[in-house]
Protein backbone atom coordinates (compact mmCIF):
# COMPACT_ATOMS: atom_id res chain seq x y z
CA UNK A 1 0.00 0.00 0.00
CA UNK A 2 1.49 3.40 -0.86
CA UNK A 3 2.26 6.15 1.24
CA UNK A 4 -0.44 8.29 -0.05
CA UNK A 5 -2.76 5.74 0.46
CA UNK A 6 -2.60 4.84 3.79
CA UNK A 7 -2.77 8.75 4.40
CA UNK A 8 -6.08 8.95 2.95
CA UNK A 9 -7.31 5.78 4.39
CA UNK A 10 -6.06 7.37 7.40
CA UNK A 11 -8.34 10.65 7.03
CA UNK A 12 -10.88 8.86 6.06
CA UNK A 13 -11.18 7.00 9.01
CA UNK A 14 -10.27 9.67 11.21
CA UNK A 15 -13.43 11.20 10.05
CA UNK A 16 -15.42 9.05 9.89
CA UNK A 17 -14.95 8.14 13.31
CA UNK A 18 -14.70 12.05 14.53
CA UNK A 19 -17.74 11.83 16.33
CA UNK A 20 -17.18 8.44 17.97
CA UNK A 21 -16.59 7.96 21.63
CA UNK A 22 -13.89 5.81 22.19
CA UNK A 23 -14.24 2.55 22.65
CA UNK A 24 -14.88 0.39 25.70
CA UNK A 25 -12.37 -2.17 26.24
CA UNK A 26 -13.20 -5.86 24.97
CA UNK A 27 -13.38 -8.33 27.42
CA UNK A 28 -10.41 -10.49 27.66
CA UNK A 29 -12.37 -14.03 28.38
CA UNK A 30 -14.44 -13.05 25.77
CA UNK A 31 -11.94 -12.12 23.36
CA UNK A 32 -10.62 -15.68 23.88
CA UNK A 33 -13.47 -17.80 23.70
CA UNK A 34 -14.18 -15.62 20.16
CA UNK A 35 -10.52 -16.94 19.24
CA UNK A 36 -11.32 -20.67 19.65
CA UNK A 37 -14.65 -20.27 17.74
CA UNK A 38 -12.88 -17.93 15.15
CA UNK A 39 -10.26 -21.38 14.89
CA UNK A 40 -12.95 -23.49 14.13
CA UNK A 41 -15.18 -22.03 12.03
CA UNK A 42 -14.26 -19.02 10.24
CA UNK A 43 -10.58 -19.50 9.95
CA UNK A 44 -11.07 -21.69 6.38
CA UNK A 45 -12.53 -18.74 4.57
CA UNK A 46 -11.37 -16.03 6.26
CA UNK A 47 -8.00 -16.90 6.70
CA UNK A 48 -5.85 -17.46 10.01
CA UNK A 49 -5.36 -13.72 10.72
CA UNK A 50 -8.23 -12.28 9.13
CA UNK A 51 -6.83 -11.45 6.05
CA UNK A 52 -9.65 -12.63 3.78
CA UNK A 53 -9.30 -14.57 0.39
CA UNK A 54 -6.87 -12.98 -1.96
CA UNK A 55 -8.40 -10.76 -4.80
CA UNK A 56 -11.48 -10.51 -2.18
CA UNK A 57 -12.74 -7.11 -4.31
CA UNK A 58 -12.91 -9.27 -7.47
CA UNK A 59 -16.29 -11.29 -8.13
CA UNK A 60 -15.73 -14.99 -9.66
CA UNK A 61 -17.11 -15.68 -12.69
CA UNK A 62 -20.69 -16.36 -10.94
CA UNK A 63 -20.28 -12.92 -9.91
CA UNK A 64 -19.94 -14.24 -6.18
CA UNK A 65 -17.55 -12.17 -4.04
CA UNK A 66 -14.35 -14.29 -2.27
CA UNK A 67 -14.30 -13.82 1.39
CA UNK A 68 -13.52 -10.51 2.15
CA UNK A 69 -10.95 -9.88 5.01
CA UNK A 70 -12.07 -9.18 8.85
CA UNK A 71 -8.83 -7.64 9.69
CA UNK A 72 -8.31 -3.44 9.22
CA UNK A 73 -8.17 -3.97 5.88
CA UNK A 74 -11.72 -5.06 5.38
CA UNK A 75 -15.52 -3.39 5.54
CA UNK A 76 -16.63 -5.23 8.92
CA UNK A 77 -16.50 -2.86 11.07
CA UNK A 78 -18.47 -0.15 8.60
CA UNK A 79 -21.06 -2.67 10.18
CA UNK A 80 -22.98 -2.28 13.47
CA UNK A 81 -23.36 -5.05 15.72
CA UNK A 82 -26.82 -6.01 15.22
CA UNK A 83 -25.43 -6.69 11.00
CA UNK A 84 -22.67 -8.69 11.66
CA UNK A 85 -24.93 -10.67 14.59
CA UNK A 86 -27.20 -11.30 11.88
CA UNK A 87 -24.90 -12.49 9.13
CA UNK A 88 -23.31 -14.65 10.96
CA UNK A 89 -26.73 -15.62 12.29
CA UNK A 90 -28.40 -16.01 9.13
CA UNK A 91 -25.92 -15.63 6.11
CA UNK A 92 -26.11 -13.74 3.25
CA UNK A 93 -26.88 -13.94 -0.22
CA UNK A 94 -25.35 -11.14 -2.39
CA UNK A 95 -27.72 -10.35 -5.10
CA UNK A 96 -25.21 -10.31 -7.90
CA UNK A 97 -24.31 -13.81 -7.15
CA UNK A 98 -25.56 -15.37 -10.26
CA UNK A 99 -26.43 -18.77 -8.62
CA UNK A 100 -28.56 -19.65 -5.48
CA UNK A 101 -25.91 -20.19 -2.96
CA UNK A 102 -25.53 -17.65 -0.77
CA UNK A 103 -22.53 -16.26 -0.39
CA UNK A 104 -22.02 -15.93 3.35
CA UNK A 105 -23.62 -19.60 4.74
CA UNK A 106 -25.51 -19.43 8.41
CA UNK A 107 -24.50 -20.07 11.47
CA UNK A 108 -27.61 -20.91 13.26
CA UNK A 109 -27.38 -24.42 14.61
CA UNK A 110 -24.17 -24.42 14.58
CA UNK A 111 -23.15 -21.69 16.80
CA UNK A 112 -24.86 -20.43 19.92
CA UNK A 113 -26.16 -16.34 20.28
CA UNK A 114 -23.16 -15.88 22.77
CA UNK A 115 -21.05 -17.72 20.52
CA UNK A 116 -21.70 -15.78 17.21
CA UNK A 117 -21.20 -12.36 19.71
CA UNK A 118 -18.35 -13.83 21.51
CA UNK A 119 -16.49 -14.34 17.76
CA UNK A 120 -17.38 -10.91 16.60
CA UNK A 121 -15.69 -9.73 19.77
CA UNK A 122 -12.82 -11.31 18.82
CA UNK A 123 -12.69 -9.84 15.36
CA UNK A 124 -12.88 -6.41 16.72
CA UNK A 125 -9.05 -6.73 18.16
CA UNK A 126 -8.50 -6.92 14.53
CA UNK A 127 -9.86 -3.28 13.95
CA UNK A 128 -7.53 -0.11 14.51
CA UNK A 129 -9.12 2.08 17.69
CA UNK A 130 -10.27 4.36 14.96
CA UNK A 131 -12.43 1.57 13.42
CA UNK A 132 -13.94 0.60 16.76
CA UNK A 133 -14.70 3.87 17.64
CA UNK A 134 -17.04 4.25 14.49
CA UNK A 135 -18.43 0.39 14.53
CA UNK A 136 -19.12 1.12 18.70
CA UNK A 137 -21.03 4.43 17.30
CA UNK A 138 -22.75 2.21 14.33
CA UNK A 139 -23.59 0.25 16.67
CA UNK A 140 -24.84 2.65 19.23
CA UNK A 141 -28.99 2.21 17.66
CA UNK A 142 -28.24 -1.15 16.52
CA UNK A 143 -26.29 -3.44 19.23
CA UNK A 144 -26.72 -7.21 19.51
CA UNK A 145 -29.85 -8.87 19.86
CA UNK A 146 -30.61 -8.98 23.70
CA UNK A 147 -30.69 -12.61 23.20
CA UNK A 148 -26.78 -12.47 22.79
CA UNK A 149 -26.04 -10.70 25.95
CA UNK A 150 -25.17 -13.58 27.82
CA UNK A 151 -21.65 -13.48 28.80
CA UNK A 152 -19.39 -16.92 27.64
CA UNK A 153 -19.50 -19.37 30.30
CA UNK A 154 -22.30 -18.01 32.42
CA UNK A 155 -24.53 -21.01 30.99
CA UNK A 156 -26.84 -21.43 27.76
CA UNK A 157 -29.41 -18.99 26.91
CA UNK B 1 -48.74 14.79 5.83
CA UNK B 2 -51.59 16.78 3.92
CA UNK B 3 -51.17 20.82 4.53
CA UNK B 4 -47.85 21.01 2.97
CA UNK B 5 -49.18 19.38 -0.40
CA UNK B 6 -51.31 21.78 -0.25
CA UNK B 7 -48.97 24.77 -0.04
CA UNK B 8 -47.37 23.17 -2.41
CA UNK B 9 -50.14 22.89 -5.24
CA UNK B 10 -50.67 26.59 -4.33
CA UNK B 11 -47.16 27.72 -4.76
CA UNK B 12 -45.91 26.32 -7.72
CA UNK B 13 -48.64 26.34 -10.07
CA UNK B 14 -49.83 29.95 -9.82
CA UNK B 15 -52.82 28.55 -12.76
CA UNK B 16 -54.84 28.01 -9.37
CA UNK B 17 -54.89 31.28 -8.79
CA UNK B 18 -57.61 33.76 -9.71
CA UNK B 19 -56.90 35.46 -13.16
CA UNK B 20 -55.72 39.03 -11.67
CA UNK B 21 -53.94 37.57 -8.80
CA UNK B 22 -51.52 35.70 -11.41
CA UNK B 23 -50.90 38.62 -13.32
CA UNK B 24 -49.96 40.26 -10.32
CA UNK B 25 -47.68 37.20 -9.22
CA UNK B 26 -46.01 36.78 -12.62
CA UNK B 27 -45.46 40.85 -12.26
CA UNK B 28 -44.32 40.92 -9.26
CA UNK B 29 -41.74 37.82 -9.15
CA UNK B 30 -39.73 37.50 -12.34
CA UNK B 31 -38.69 34.12 -10.99
CA UNK B 32 -41.98 32.43 -11.12
CA UNK B 33 -43.47 32.53 -14.69
CA UNK B 34 -44.72 29.75 -17.25
CA UNK B 35 -41.60 28.56 -19.50
CA UNK B 36 -41.83 27.38 -22.65
CA UNK B 37 -40.88 23.78 -22.84
CA UNK B 38 -36.97 23.73 -23.86
CA UNK B 39 -37.16 27.38 -25.13
CA UNK B 40 -33.79 27.43 -24.33
CA UNK B 41 -32.30 24.83 -25.81
CA UNK B 42 -30.20 23.52 -22.77
CA UNK B 43 -29.77 20.21 -22.02
CA UNK B 44 -31.74 18.94 -19.11
CA UNK B 45 -29.04 18.21 -16.45
CA UNK B 46 -31.49 16.46 -13.70
CA UNK B 47 -35.05 15.69 -13.55
CA UNK B 48 -37.22 14.25 -10.14
CA UNK B 49 -40.67 13.60 -9.19
CA UNK B 50 -42.29 13.68 -6.56
CA UNK B 51 -44.95 10.92 -4.93
CA UNK B 52 -47.81 13.05 -6.17
CA UNK B 53 -46.83 12.86 -9.80
CA UNK B 54 -45.25 16.45 -10.24
CA UNK B 55 -42.11 16.41 -12.65
CA UNK B 56 -39.08 18.77 -11.52
CA UNK B 57 -35.96 19.34 -14.33
CA UNK B 58 -33.11 21.58 -14.54
CA UNK B 59 -32.47 22.96 -17.29
CA UNK B 60 -29.72 25.38 -18.38
CA UNK B 61 -29.20 25.78 -14.35
CA UNK B 62 -32.96 26.70 -13.97
CA UNK B 63 -35.32 24.91 -11.95
CA UNK B 64 -38.91 24.39 -13.14
CA UNK B 65 -41.58 22.23 -11.81
CA UNK B 66 -44.65 20.53 -14.08
CA UNK B 67 -47.47 18.54 -12.72
CA UNK B 68 -49.56 18.02 -15.96
CA UNK B 69 -46.39 15.23 -16.87
CA UNK B 70 -44.18 17.70 -18.66
CA UNK B 71 -46.79 19.27 -20.54
CA UNK B 72 -46.23 22.37 -19.40
CA UNK B 73 -43.53 23.71 -16.71
CA UNK B 74 -43.27 27.19 -14.61
CA UNK B 75 -39.77 28.22 -13.02
CA UNK B 76 -39.35 27.96 -9.68
CA UNK B 77 -36.81 30.31 -7.52
CA UNK B 78 -33.20 29.36 -7.34
CA UNK B 79 -31.67 29.45 -3.71
CA UNK B 80 -30.56 33.50 -3.44
CA UNK B 81 -27.45 32.57 -1.87
CA UNK B 82 -26.41 30.01 -4.79
CA UNK B 83 -22.61 30.85 -5.49
CA UNK B 84 -22.81 28.63 -9.01
CA UNK B 85 -25.37 26.99 -11.12
CA UNK B 86 -27.40 24.36 -10.22
CA UNK B 87 -27.07 21.11 -12.01
CA UNK B 88 -29.37 18.14 -9.99
CA UNK B 89 -32.07 18.47 -8.11
CA UNK B 90 -33.81 15.89 -6.15
CA UNK B 91 -36.64 14.85 -3.86
CA UNK B 92 -36.21 13.34 -0.57
CA UNK B 93 -38.27 10.85 1.13
CA UNK B 94 -41.09 11.00 3.87
CA UNK B 95 -44.09 12.74 3.70
CA UNK B 96 -42.41 16.53 3.35
CA UNK B 97 -40.49 15.53 0.31
CA UNK B 98 -38.36 18.26 0.94
CA UNK B 99 -36.47 19.65 -2.48
CA UNK B 100 -32.54 19.73 -2.53
CA UNK B 101 -30.91 21.58 -5.27
CA UNK B 102 -26.80 21.08 -6.04
CA UNK B 103 -24.10 21.52 -8.48
CA UNK B 104 -20.43 21.71 -8.71
CA UNK B 105 -20.15 25.27 -7.47
CA UNK B 106 -23.40 25.58 -5.21
CA UNK B 107 -22.97 22.59 -2.42
CA UNK B 108 -26.46 21.44 -1.58
CA UNK B 109 -29.70 23.52 -0.52
CA UNK B 110 -32.75 22.30 0.70
CA UNK B 111 -36.38 23.72 0.47
CA UNK B 112 -39.16 22.87 2.37
CA UNK B 113 -41.93 24.79 0.89
CA UNK B 114 -41.87 24.00 -2.50
CA UNK B 115 -38.69 26.19 -3.65
CA UNK B 116 -40.26 29.17 -2.52
CA UNK B 117 -36.85 29.73 0.12
CA UNK B 118 -33.86 27.93 0.12
CA UNK B 119 -31.73 26.83 3.15
CA UNK B 120 -28.04 26.08 2.76
CA UNK B 121 -27.56 22.30 3.94
CA UNK B 122 -24.14 22.15 2.87
CA UNK B 123 -22.05 24.57 5.44
CA UNK B 124 -20.19 21.55 7.01
CA UNK B 125 -18.83 20.05 3.97
CA UNK B 126 -15.24 20.85 3.40
CA UNK B 127 -16.14 21.98 -0.08
CA UNK B 128 -18.68 23.22 -2.98
CA UNK B 129 -17.77 21.23 -5.47
CA UNK B 130 -20.59 18.81 -4.93
CA UNK B 131 -20.79 16.98 -8.57
CA UNK B 132 -22.89 14.17 -7.13
CA UNK B 133 -26.06 14.17 -4.81
CA UNK B 134 -28.77 11.50 -3.65
CA UNK B 135 -31.38 11.49 -0.90
CA UNK B 136 -31.69 7.82 0.56
CA UNK B 137 -34.58 5.86 -1.14
CA UNK B 138 -36.53 5.36 2.47
CA UNK B 139 -34.95 7.72 4.89
CA UNK B 140 -36.09 11.02 4.91
CA UNK B 141 -33.17 13.04 6.70
CA UNK B 142 -30.24 10.81 5.21
CA UNK B 143 -28.02 12.33 1.93
CA UNK B 144 -25.16 11.79 0.03
CA UNK B 145 -23.06 14.10 -1.98
CA UNK B 146 -19.76 13.16 -3.23
CA UNK B 147 -17.18 16.05 -3.62
CA UNK B 148 -14.46 14.33 -6.47
CA UNK B 149 -11.33 15.92 -4.24
CA UNK B 150 -12.42 14.94 -0.65
CA UNK B 151 -15.11 11.72 -1.16
CA UNK B 152 -18.24 11.04 -0.63
CA UNK B 153 -19.80 12.33 2.39
CA UNK B 154 -23.29 11.18 4.23
CA UNK B 155 -25.58 13.44 6.24
CA UNK B 156 -28.38 11.28 8.53
CA UNK B 157 -29.81 14.92 9.90
CA UNK B 158 -30.61 16.21 6.66
CA UNK B 159 -27.52 18.07 5.74
CA UNK B 160 -26.80 19.28 9.23
CA UNK B 161 -23.59 17.37 9.69
CA UNK B 162 -21.41 15.47 7.23
CA UNK B 163 -19.63 12.71 7.58
CA UNK B 164 -17.03 11.28 5.06
CA UNK B 165 -17.51 7.28 4.05
CA UNK B 166 -15.35 6.60 1.47
CA UNK B 167 -13.34 8.16 -1.38
CA UNK B 168 -15.78 6.83 -4.13
CA UNK B 169 -15.81 4.17 -7.10
CA UNK B 170 -12.08 3.78 -8.31
CA UNK B 171 -10.94 3.68 -11.59
CA UNK B 172 -10.47 0.53 -13.87
CA UNK B 173 -7.13 0.28 -13.68
CA UNK B 174 -7.43 1.57 -9.92
CA UNK B 175 -9.45 -1.23 -8.47
CA UNK B 176 -6.53 -2.80 -6.74
CA UNK B 177 -5.66 -2.70 -2.84
CA UNK B 178 -2.24 -0.27 -3.58
CA UNK B 179 -4.26 2.49 -5.54
CA UNK B 180 -7.29 2.33 -3.68
CA UNK B 181 -6.73 6.18 -3.11
CA UNK B 182 -7.88 6.69 -6.20
CA UNK B 183 -10.97 7.80 -7.53
CA UNK B 184 -12.89 7.86 -11.13
CA UNK B 185 -12.62 11.69 -12.45
CA UNK B 186 -15.93 12.30 -13.07
CA UNK B 187 -19.39 11.12 -11.00
CA UNK B 188 -21.68 12.85 -12.52
CA UNK B 189 -24.66 11.31 -10.72
CA UNK B 190 -25.71 9.15 -7.87
CA UNK B 191 -29.07 7.25 -7.15
CA UNK B 192 -29.81 4.97 -4.37
CA UNK B 193 -32.19 2.58 -4.02
CA UNK B 194 -33.85 0.29 -0.92
CA UNK B 195 -33.52 -2.77 -3.68
CA UNK B 196 -33.47 -5.92 -1.36
CA UNK B 197 -30.00 -7.85 -0.43
CA UNK B 198 -28.06 -5.05 1.16
CA UNK B 199 -26.52 -5.53 4.20
CA UNK B 200 -27.37 -2.04 5.18
CA UNK B 201 -30.27 0.29 4.09
CA UNK B 202 -29.85 -0.17 0.21
CA UNK B 203 -27.63 0.66 -2.90
CA UNK B 204 -25.92 3.73 -3.98
CA UNK B 205 -25.47 3.67 -7.82
CA UNK B 206 -22.82 6.25 -9.82
CA UNK B 207 -23.20 7.10 -13.12
CA UNK B 208 -19.68 8.09 -13.92
CA UNK B 209 -17.05 8.92 -16.73
CA UNK B 210 -16.16 5.03 -16.15
CA UNK B 211 -19.27 3.32 -16.56
CA UNK B 212 -21.53 2.65 -13.97
CA UNK B 213 -20.52 1.56 -10.51
CA UNK B 214 -22.92 0.61 -7.56
CA UNK B 215 -22.31 -0.53 -3.84
CA UNK B 216 -24.20 -1.06 -0.99
CA UNK B 217 -24.79 1.77 1.01
CA UNK B 218 -21.93 0.28 3.72
CA UNK B 219 -19.58 1.60 1.25
CA UNK B 220 -17.74 -1.92 1.59
CA UNK B 221 -17.16 -2.67 -2.53
CA UNK B 222 -17.86 -0.54 -5.24
CA UNK B 223 -18.43 -2.64 -8.21
CA UNK B 224 -18.83 -2.14 -12.26
CA UNK B 225 -22.18 -3.00 -13.27
CA UNK B 226 -23.31 -3.31 -16.88
CA UNK B 227 -20.76 -2.60 -20.03
CA UNK B 228 -20.69 0.91 -20.57
CA UNK B 229 -17.21 1.77 -21.67
CA UNK B 230 -17.86 5.26 -22.17
CA UNK B 231 -19.66 8.06 -19.58
CA UNK B 232 -22.92 6.83 -18.11
CA UNK B 233 -25.30 10.26 -18.25
CA UNK B 234 -27.61 9.25 -16.24
CA UNK B 235 -29.08 6.46 -14.57
CA UNK B 236 -32.40 5.75 -12.41
CA UNK B 237 -34.59 3.35 -11.01
CA UNK B 238 -38.24 2.73 -10.27
CA UNK B 239 -38.83 3.61 -6.59
CA UNK B 240 -41.29 0.55 -5.96
CA UNK B 241 -39.76 -1.80 -8.05
CA UNK B 242 -35.57 -0.42 -7.34
CA UNK B 243 -34.44 -3.97 -9.67
CA UNK B 244 -35.58 -1.99 -12.58
CA UNK B 245 -33.15 0.05 -13.62
CA UNK B 246 -32.39 2.49 -16.24
CA UNK B 247 -29.12 4.16 -17.68
CA UNK B 248 -28.19 6.09 -20.37
CA UNK B 249 -24.69 5.85 -22.44
CA UNK B 250 -24.30 8.16 -25.56
CA UNK B 251 -26.66 7.80 -27.55
CA UNK B 252 -27.89 4.58 -26.13
CA UNK B 253 -30.52 3.91 -23.94
CA UNK B 254 -30.36 0.34 -21.30
CA UNK B 255 -32.76 -1.39 -18.50
CA UNK B 256 -32.16 -4.11 -16.27
CA UNK B 257 -34.98 -5.69 -14.03
CA UNK B 258 -32.05 -7.50 -11.64
CA UNK B 259 -31.06 -4.47 -10.21
CA UNK B 260 -27.92 -4.33 -12.75
CA UNK B 261 -26.32 -7.14 -12.71
CA UNK B 262 -27.34 -7.41 -16.09
CA UNK B 263 -28.44 -4.80 -18.62
CA UNK B 264 -30.48 -5.23 -22.35
CA UNK B 265 -30.81 -2.67 -24.74
CA UNK B 266 -33.84 -0.68 -24.18
CA UNK B 267 -35.13 2.03 -27.23
CA UNK B 268 -33.62 5.19 -27.29
CA UNK B 269 -34.78 8.48 -28.51
CA UNK B 270 -33.23 10.55 -31.09
CA UNK B 271 -31.10 12.65 -28.77
CA UNK B 272 -28.95 11.72 -26.54
CA UNK B 273 -30.52 11.43 -22.78
CA UNK B 274 -28.94 13.42 -19.87
CA UNK B 275 -31.35 12.98 -17.39
CA UNK B 276 -33.72 10.17 -16.31
CA UNK B 277 -36.21 9.74 -13.23
CA UNK B 278 -38.92 6.89 -12.78
CA UNK B 279 -42.53 7.86 -10.87
CA UNK B 280 -43.77 5.18 -8.82
CA UNK B 281 -45.79 2.42 -11.15
CA UNK B 282 -42.86 2.64 -14.00
CA UNK B 283 -43.46 6.45 -15.97
CA UNK B 284 -40.05 6.88 -16.97
CA UNK B 285 -38.87 10.37 -18.14
CA UNK B 286 -36.10 11.55 -19.69
CA UNK B 287 -34.42 14.94 -20.39
CA UNK B 288 -32.48 14.96 -23.12
CA UNK B 289 -29.53 16.84 -24.05
CA UNK B 290 -31.63 19.79 -26.46
CA UNK B 291 -33.68 20.20 -23.91
CA UNK B 292 -36.75 17.83 -24.48
CA UNK B 293 -38.47 16.05 -22.12
CA UNK B 294 -39.81 12.61 -23.60
CA UNK B 295 -41.75 9.88 -21.78
CA UNK B 296 -42.37 6.21 -21.67
CA UNK B 297 -45.47 4.30 -20.59
CA UNK B 298 -43.93 1.14 -20.94
CA UNK B 299 -40.60 0.85 -19.55
CA UNK B 300 -38.45 2.33 -22.10
CA UNK B 301 -40.00 0.68 -25.15
CA UNK B 302 -41.12 3.61 -26.78
CA UNK B 303 -40.64 7.37 -26.31
CA UNK B 304 -43.33 10.35 -27.25
CA UNK B 305 -42.72 13.83 -26.24
CA UNK B 306 -43.95 15.02 -22.58
CA UNK B 307 -45.41 18.19 -24.34
CA UNK B 308 -47.53 16.33 -26.76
Amino acid sequence: MSRRCLIVLAGVLATSASTAQVPSPLDPATVEAGRAIYGENCVACHGERGQGAENWRQPDENGNLPPPPHDASGHAWRHPDAVLYHMVLDGWRDPFNKMEDLTMPPFEGVLEPREIRAVLIYVKTLWTPEQRAAQAEESRDRPFPDEAHTPVGHGRP
Amino acid sequence: MPAPKASRSSARFPSRLAGPALALVLLASPSLGWAEDGASGAAVSSLATTTDGELLKVQGGDLYASRDQGRSWIELALPAEATGRIDEVAVAAGPDEALYASGPDVGVFQSKDDGKSWTNVGGTLPSLHVTAFAPHATEASTLYAFIPEKGIYRSRDAGGEWTMMARGPAPREGALLDQMDAVVDNVRQFLHTDMEGSMESGWLYAATSEGLRVTMDCFCLWRETGEFPGTVEAVAADPTHPEDVYAAAGAELFKSADGGRTFSTAAAPETPVTAMTVQAGGLVYAGTEDGAVLVSRDKAAGWTRADE
